[in-house]
Formats: structure tokens, C-alpha cells, sequence
């Protein structure tokens, strides 16, 4: 643990524990996520933009304001900024309910479109909302009561292992990929739904087999999403395809993955992550091209797919959640089981990259390249304890202002930060 | 004519001279020189760049032109005062615009018309049996359908296709059906469409074999010429017409008289389906892509419906007036015919507006409708409600069809002399400029391309004020 860490200051960091008009039980499930309002204020040079806050079944709007820091240098800051400073004092009462659901994750739709936002419940029901209007106006039930096969999932053997869910919503925000357990071992669902014309209308459900719980769905362009199950296997499917995968990712080492997520800037790249604690950086064209490349294989073999680069969670911190920036092709957040944010960036990596010649191929994890993309690693604060804490969407980008994170503790405490990394000239001289 | 003007009598209209604001025509010359042109299959396209030059007063765009194998750009100079829509100018100037129903020939292609052509693309051993233009695509500029249902992209530049969807048709496949001299018009069908964001193709085509035509959804986007998926329509033999209604939704003409609705994410089942067993063989059908809701079809009798696809698909569910197993009542807006039972070979909705579309009958005229007078008389109930059209079809709102008929035919296109009483109707040889309200492009089989824009009553009353 010598050197590999740069020193952790924020540009910028605000906390707040948010309170509540109605008495609320603050061991609910959290998740969070920006909305892409962004209103400037030029007098106190700060953008006004606001946080989705879900805590249980209630979702919370919470506004904040991000300094801009004009014309300055940036400069690290250790004092706590105050973001939250106009809603501190003020009790929250819930924009949106979804009730009797437990709000598992959330993504904004923003004003052009007929509904605002998309919530998911842990057991795989989608409700969408509406700005004015405080429940859902539509559904996707999924049927969970202890007289269905789902029953499981209520059952208290392996309640969290069943109940897992995601969706991913395409480009143009059209389509909604959701996945979900079967409830039956040895098979998890992905169901296609129409967000443009009729939202929340099932147009396809197609059957994994072989997988209990396809735990993460991600799109890379309009069309072409990709389901990341728990044996291992990443398939790529296209939504205008028959219910068979157009190819597939498979990684049986490095331990159970565990998260994917794929760069909404550039279309090509995704990064996976493990239990053990490795990152990977992907190409999805060399994964494609390989499974068609017979160059270093027989045919039966299986393809010989690499990845761009590989990095790691240093003490075996495994990887629960990793985020793409939708501002960056470069940056890339990945939370770990202890809590921890580790902000990285994949230029240095990529810069060694060519993706016509893939001989090189893994970068693997070296100190070199450990230190040169590992730019910030936020630890979230005195209040955690040593258990188990991190967890899917409890970190979110904003989606426009560059650098920006919101994150949620398991004790409420909202934080909003800008990390404050060193430029790599300080290592040039 | 000025006498009439001032109250028209739906006659009137029906009998209407065709005046053009704008027709020019000319037969294309070429370097090669070319066997039995007469026989060989024409299409034609505009692109959608215009380019203004008030200095000479010309708007100069392009037409896009195949004959058989062989693309042609054929450059083609307006004049602006014919084309320029607002009154910028004086009032007089405008007026005096107005004021020349071109009855003689313009110069639009005066000086391509002594050039001799050569192919900008060539579809090699293919007969070019429909182009689309790809607006603003980084990829290719456009794609091409052979009669035997490949696909080619074409770019600027470049004169071969960039992508292929190649449908084996030799001797020895089972497609051999269309080689034969049987019946090879009737089996060599196809047709595509495109996606409201140009990312999705979907392509049909005849099985070979009967009782199946096939259709293939082909990707535009990330790989072009990519096949996603292929959805065989049982009990057809040929699918002659697909359109899309926006990104995801389209339909599918075949010759049982069913028009399929597909969702391009869902499984190989229809959506909803329309079945119009009256009036007919369904020829041709085209959906707007200004309200992503209307849709107008053409039969072998010469009629032509109009349809809110919202009402269509909400008489599916609807159990009002039938029993549970009964057909759907599935009713248009509005019904029109071709006079003399001129039978419908080809309709396409105008780009530009959401009430015009024309239809082309089987003698080769080409017919030009504008429903806004159909859409003003059923204004007064509130249009959100889905199931308002079905009301309407239902009750006597609907103007009676002499009245309707007069009111929305606004002009017809003969064609030209020379044409004989063979059959000249084709499909893809009329085509509405995507950009510039009103101008059409036509091709007959004499190779003669004509360029028009239809001077409408509407120009009248806009005379009169």
C-alpha cells in the first residue's frame, strides 16, 4: 500500500442527512441517481441541478447546487462544500411512491419524454412516473405473492441471491431491457418493453437457460444490449434478433462477475468486474471478431477473447457496481464491497491500444498501469463499519456535469464530490 | 378559367385541366449506348439537397435514376419563383409567380440534356427494382433492391455496392420458380422499408415456394447488410409491400389481402393484423411519416382507403359489436376510387405534408389527393380519444363520397402523349421531393423523366386574395 494511492482531496464535497416530513425506517434499501436538470446560477458561479434519492418505496427529490469554479485553477478543498445548504433544514417529503415495492433502481428519462422516470423494485416490477403525479403511471408487475412460484424469493433461505434484478434502457430511450430470476433455479428472463409508442407493453420475453439470475443489462447502441448472468457468461443479444444471443463473453476465471457496464460515449467499449477484485476494459468488436477468429483455435474450441487491459481492487476489495461516465470515454468508477469509489481512468490504457492489432493483448495489471488509472479512491467517510457495504446504483455520474458523483451511505448520508486527481505532469518532470 | 374560380363546382374540379406550376421532361442520353431501353425496368428518386441560387433563380436539386443494372444523377434546375413559399418578396412579384400555370414544358434539365449520362452506381447483374436515399447516413448514400429481393448500398464515390444482401437466385436454388418463364412478374416481388431513424431495413420477398413469403429484418446501423432475423408469413405468397410507422412498428402487404403489423423487437407473431377481403386484390399500401398513425392502401379495383392505424389496432380488442372469435371490425376513414376503375399500382404519403399523398392507377396516371377538407369536417369532436376515427366511421359525419371525391382529388397527372394503352403502372416510378412541397418525379418506360408541380385549386383561392 506504499504508493499507489495519489492523495484523496475533493475539488468539492457535500454531505447531507436527509430528513423526512414523514417518520421513516432508515435501514430501507437506498439507491440514487442525478436528474439531468441543470439550471446555471451565474451570481453564486453554481449549477443548480437535483438528486434522486429512493429510500424503500419513496422517491425523493433533492435539489443541489454545484460549484462551478469559474475562471480558478481548481484546487483541492478539504472543507465541506454546501451543496445541500438550501434544503438542509427542510424536511423532505416523497415526490414519487412506489408502494409496496422496494425502489432497487432508478433512471431519468428527463423532460422531452412523456415520463420522467423509470424505477425498478427488487423483484423485478417497473414503474414509471411523472412529474405532478405521485404514483406510477405505468407498471410492469411482476407477480411475487407467496402463491406463485416466486414465492422463493419471500422464502428466507436465500432471499437476496433470488431477488435480483436490472434493466438497461437503449440510446434513444425506446426500448427497456429487464432482467430478472425465473424463480425456478436454472433459468433467468429478460423481457423486452417498449418505452416510445405504448411504454410498459411486453414485446418479447426471452429465456436464459442455464443461469439463476442475470444480474446486470446494459445497452450499447439502439439496439445491440448485452445480459450478464451468473455462470459467468456475458451474451450479446439485438433487440431486433430471435431469442438467441448473437455471441458471447465467456469469463470463468477471476472468480464470480458480479457487474458489466458499457460506455454510453463511445459504443465499443465496457468494463466487467469480479468478486476478486479485478477489473477488465473490453473492446465489444475484438470480443465479436474473435468468436469468428480461427487464427489460434480450432473450430470447437472456444474463441480466444482478450481484453484491452485489466486492473484491480487492491486488498481483494471485490467489485460490486461499475459505472461508465456519460461524459468521459475514459473515466470509470467502480465500487467496491468495503464502500469504496475507486475512480479510474482508462486513457493511458487505451493509449496503447489499436484495435486492428490485438497481439498485445491483455495489458495486464501492472504497477505502471495501476498507478496511471487509479486517479482517486473515495472512502466514503468515518461513519462505515467494517461490514459488508457496497452495493449496486448507491453511486451515479451526473449525467452532464463533468465529474460530478452522488453517492448514498447505508446510514442515509447523501454526499455529492468532485474528486481533485493530479495531473499526470507531475509525473513527466 | 378565372370565372370559375370563385365557386367551383366539385365537376369542376373532378374534370380539372392539369395546369403545372412547374413540368419539365427530357429523355436521358447515355455514353453507353443502350439495347431495347424500352424494356428494361426504370425507378426513380429525389435526393434530398437543395440548393438555392437566387443570383439565377434557380433551386437545383437531383434525381436519382435506375435502369436496370445502372443508377443516373440527373441534375435538375428550377425556378425558385415556382418554389419559393413565402412572401418575402412584394406581393405583386408573388402574384405574378402564381399567375403562369406552365402549360408548356419548363427547362429544368436544360443543362443536363445534351449530356450524355453515365452510371454513377452499377448493381451488376441485377435488375434496380427500388432505391431510397439515406438522408444524412455517414455509411452509404443508398440502397438499392434487385427484382429478385437483394439489397445493395451504395456511396458517393464509389461505384460499386459497399454492402450486399445477396438472395441466391440461380438455376439450381429453389428460387429457380422465378427464372422460369411461368409466372416470373408474379413471383419476383419484393420490396423494404426503413425505420424512421434509417437503423432498421425490413425486406420481403417471395419464398420460391408457395404459400410463404418471407421476411427479413436487416440491420442499417451498426452493420449494415446485417440479417437479424427472418419471419416466414405462412399462407402468402407474396409480400409486395412493407413500410414502417416509426422506429419499431411496421406493416407488411401481402397478397391475401392482409396487411401484418410487426414490432421489430417482438417474436415472429403480428402484432395485430387488417384483412380487407372486399374490393379486391390490396396492391400497394404507404403509411405517413409526418403523423406515424395514418396509412392509406390500394386495391386492383381502383379504391383507396384511408386508415388510422390507432383504430385499427383498437378494434382488435374491441368486443363492442362482435363476439369473441368474430373478425374485427376494422373500418377506414375514409374511402376514394380511380375513376374508370383505374386499378392502383403505387401510393406514397408526401413527405412534407400529413394530408397529401398520391396514388398512381394502372394507365400510369398519377393521382394527387389532399385530405385536409376530410380532416376539417371531422375537427369538432376531440381528436386525443383513440377511438374517436371508429366513431366516426360508424356514424354519417363523413362527407357523402361524390362530395368527398371532388374536394380531395386536387390533381391528376396524365402522363404524356406518347403513351400507349399498354400497361404502364409501375411501382418506384413516381416519387415525391422529400424537401420541396409538391414536386414529383416520374419515369415512364419510354425513359422520358418529367419533373412536375401540380398547380392546385388552393393556388387559386391563394390567387384570389
Amino acid at each position: 500500500m506504499t504508493k499507489i494511492y495519489k492523495p484523496s482531496s475533493y475539488e468539492h464535497i457535500s454531505s447531507l442527512k436527509p430528513r423526512f416530513i414523514s417518520r421513516v425506517d432508515s435501514h430501507q434499501d437506498k439507491s440514487i441517481t442525478f436528474s439531468n436538470k441543470i439550471v446555471p446560477d451565474k451570481d453564486d458561479s453554481a449549477l443548480k441541478t437535483s438528486i434522486i434519492y429512493s429510500q424503500g418505496s419513496d422517491i425523493y427529490e433533492i435539489d443541489c447546487a454545484l460549484p462551478m469554479g469559474g475562471s480558478n485553477e481548481p484546487k483541492p478543498e478539504n472543507e465541506y462544500g454546501d451543496a445541500f445548504a438550501a434544503v438542509e433544514k427542510k424536511p423532505l417529503s416523497a415526490k414519487w411512491i412506489y408502494s409496496g415495492e422496494t425502489v432497487s433502481k432508478m433512471e431519468y428519462l428527463g423532460n422531452s419524454n412523456e415520463t420522467t422516470l423509470v424505477a425498478m423494485s427488487k423483484n423485478g416490477s417497473l414503474a414509471w412516473f411523472k412529474d405532478g403525479i405521485k404514483v406510477p403511471v405505468h407498471i410492469v408487475q411482476e407477480m411475487m405473492g407467496p402463491a406463485t412460484s416466486f414465492a422463493a424469493m419471500h422464502s428466507h433461505v436465500r432471499p437476496n441471491d433470488l431477488a435480483v434484478s436490472d434493466f438497461g434502457l437503449s440510446f434513444d430511450s425506446e426500448t427497456i431491457v429487464k432482467s430478472q430470476a425465473s424463480g425456478s433455479a436454472e433459468e433467468s428472463i429478460l423481457k423486452v418493453i417498449d418505452n416510445a409508442g405504448k411504454p410498459s407493453e411486453i414485446l418479447r420475453t426471452i429465456r436464459v437457460p442455464g443461469t439463476t439470475v442475470a444480474h446486470t443489462v446494459r445497452f450499447f447502441d439502439n439496439h445491440l444490449f448485452a445480459s450478464c448472468s451468473d455462470d459467468n457468461v456475458l451474451r450479446f443479444w439485438d433487440v431486433r434478433t430471435a431469442d438467441k444471443p448473437l455471441f458471447i463473453l465467456s469469463d470463468p476465471q477471476n472468480g464470480r462477475l458480479t457487474s458489466f457496464d458499457a460506455s454510453t460515449v463511445t459504443n465499443n467499449l465496457f468494463v466487467t468486474g469480479f468478486s476478486t477484485g479485478v477489473v477488465k476494459l473490453w473492446d465489444v468488436r475484438g470480443v465479436e471478431n474473435a468468436t469468428t477468429d480461427f487464427t489460434n483455435r480450432q473450430n470447437g474450441e472456444e474463441p480466444v477473447q482478450k481484453e484491452i487491459a485489466n486492473f484491480y481492487h487492491s486488498g481483494g476489495d471485490s467489485v460490486e457496481d461499475v459505472q461508465f461516465s456519460y461524459t468521459s470515454p475514459y473515466e470509470v468508477v467502480t465500487v467496491g464491497g468495503s464502500g469504496n469509489v475507486y475512480h479510474w481512468d482508462m486513457e493511458y490504457a487505451l493509449s496503447n491500444y489499436d484495435e486492428e492489432d490485438t497481439s498485445n493483448l491483455p495489458q495486464d495489471a501492472s504497477e505502471d498501469l495501476q498507478t496511471q488509472s487509479l486517479k482517486f479512491v473515495h472512502t466514503g467517510g468515518p461513519r462505515r463499519e467494517a461490514k459488508q457495504r457496497g452495493k449496486k446504483n448507491i453511486v451515479s455520474w451526473h449525467p452532464v456535469v463533468d465529474g460530478y458523483i452522488a453517492t448514498v451511505d447505508d446510514d442515509s448520508l447523501v454526499s455529492v464530490y468532485k474528486p481533485f486527481t493530479v495531473e499526470t505532469e507531475v509525473d513527466e518532470e | 378559367m378565372s370565372q370559375n374560380k370563385g365557386r367551383p363546382s366539385a365537376l369542376w374540379r373532378r374534370s380539372a385541366p392539369s395546369l403545372y406550376h412547374h413540368i419539365s421532361s427530357f429523355k436521358p442520353k447515355f455514353i453507353t449506348r443502350m439495347d431495347d431501353v424500352e424494356r428494361l425496368h426504370k425507378t426513380i428518386t429525389f435526393r434530398s439537397e437543395i440548393i438555392p441560387d437566387k443570383e439565377r433563380g434557380l433551386l437545383t436539386t437531383s434525381l436519382l435514376y435506375s435502369q436496370g443494372s445502372d443508377i443516373y444523377e440527373i441534375d435538375c434546375n428550377l425556378p425558385l419563383g415556382s418554389f419559393y413559399k413565402d412572401g418575402k418578396k412584394g406581393k405583386g412579384e408573388r402574384i405574378e409567380n402564381k399567375k403562369f400555370p406552365d402549360s408548356k414544358d419548363g427547362d429544368a434539365f436544360s443543362e443536363v440534356e445534351n449530356k450524355k449520362l453515365s452510371a454513377k452506381w452499377v448493381y451488376s447483374g441485377e435488375t434496380v427494382a427500388k432505391m431510397s436515399y439515406l438522408d444524412d447516413s455517414e455509411d452509404s448514400t443508398i440502397i438499392a433492391m434487385s427484382k429478385n429481393g437483394s439489397l445493395a448500398w451504395f456511396r458517393d464515390g464509389i461505384k460499386v455496392p459497399i454492402h450486399i444482401v445477396q438472395e441466391m437466385m440461380g438455376p439450381s436454388t429453389s428460387f429457380a420458380a422465378m427464372h422460369s418463364h411461368v409466372r416470373p412478374d408474379d413471383l419476383a416481388v419484393s420490396d423494404f422499408g426503413l425505420s424512421e431513424n434509417l437503423e432498421t431495413l425490413v425486406k420481403s420477398q417471395a419464398n420460391g415456394s408457395e404459400e410463404d413469403s418471407i421476411l427479413k429484418i436487416v440491420d442499417n446501423s451498426g452493420k449494415p447488410g446485417d440479417i437479424l432475423r427472418t419471419i416466414h408469413v405462412p399462407g402468402t405468397t407474396v409480400t409486395h409491400t412493407v413500410r414502417f410507422f416509426d422506429n419499431h412498428l411496421f406493416g407488411s402487404c401481402s397478397d391475401d389481402n392482409t396487411i401484418r403489423f410487426w414490432d421489430v423487437r417482438t417474436s415472429a407473431k403480428p402484432v395485430f393484423s387488417l384483412t380487407e377481403p372486399q374490393n379486391g386484390r390490396l396492391t400497394a399500401f404507404d403509411t405517413s411519416q409526418i403523423t406515424n398513425e395514418l396509412f392509406v392502401t390500394g386495391s386492383s379495383t381502383g379504391v383507396i382507403k384511408l386508415w388510422d392505424v390507432r383504430a385499427v389496432e383498437f378494434a382488435t380488442t374491441d368486443l363492442t359489436y362482435r363476439q369473441n372469435g368474430e373478425d374485427p371490425i376494422q373500418n377506414e376513414l375514409v374511402s376514394l376510387y380511380h375513376s374508370g376503375g383505374d386499378s392502383v399500382v403505387d401510393v406514397q404519403f408526401s413527405q412534407t405534408s400529413s394530408s397529401e399523398f398520391f396514388t398512381v392507377g394502372n394507365t400510369g396516371n398519377v393521382y394527387h389527393w389532399d385530405m385536409e377538407y376530410f380532416f376539417s369536417k371531422n375537427d369538432d369532436d376531440n381528436e386525443e380519444s383513440t377511438n374517436v376515427p371508429v366513431k366516426k366511421t360508424t356514424t354519417s359525419t363523413v362527407p357523402a363520397p361524390e362530395e368527398l371525391q371532388g374536394q380531395c382529388l386536387k390533381f391528376f397527372h396524365s402522363g404524356n402523349n406518347n403513351r400507349s394503352t399498354a400497361k404502364f403502372g409501375k411501382k418506384n416510378t413516381v416519387a415525391w421531393h422529400p424537401i420541396i412541397d409538391d414536386l414529383v418525379c416520374t419515369v415512364d418506360d419510354s425513359t422520358l423523366v418529367s419533373v412536375y408541380k401540380p398547380f392546385t385549386l388552393r393556388d387559386f383561392d391563394a390567387f384570389d386574395e
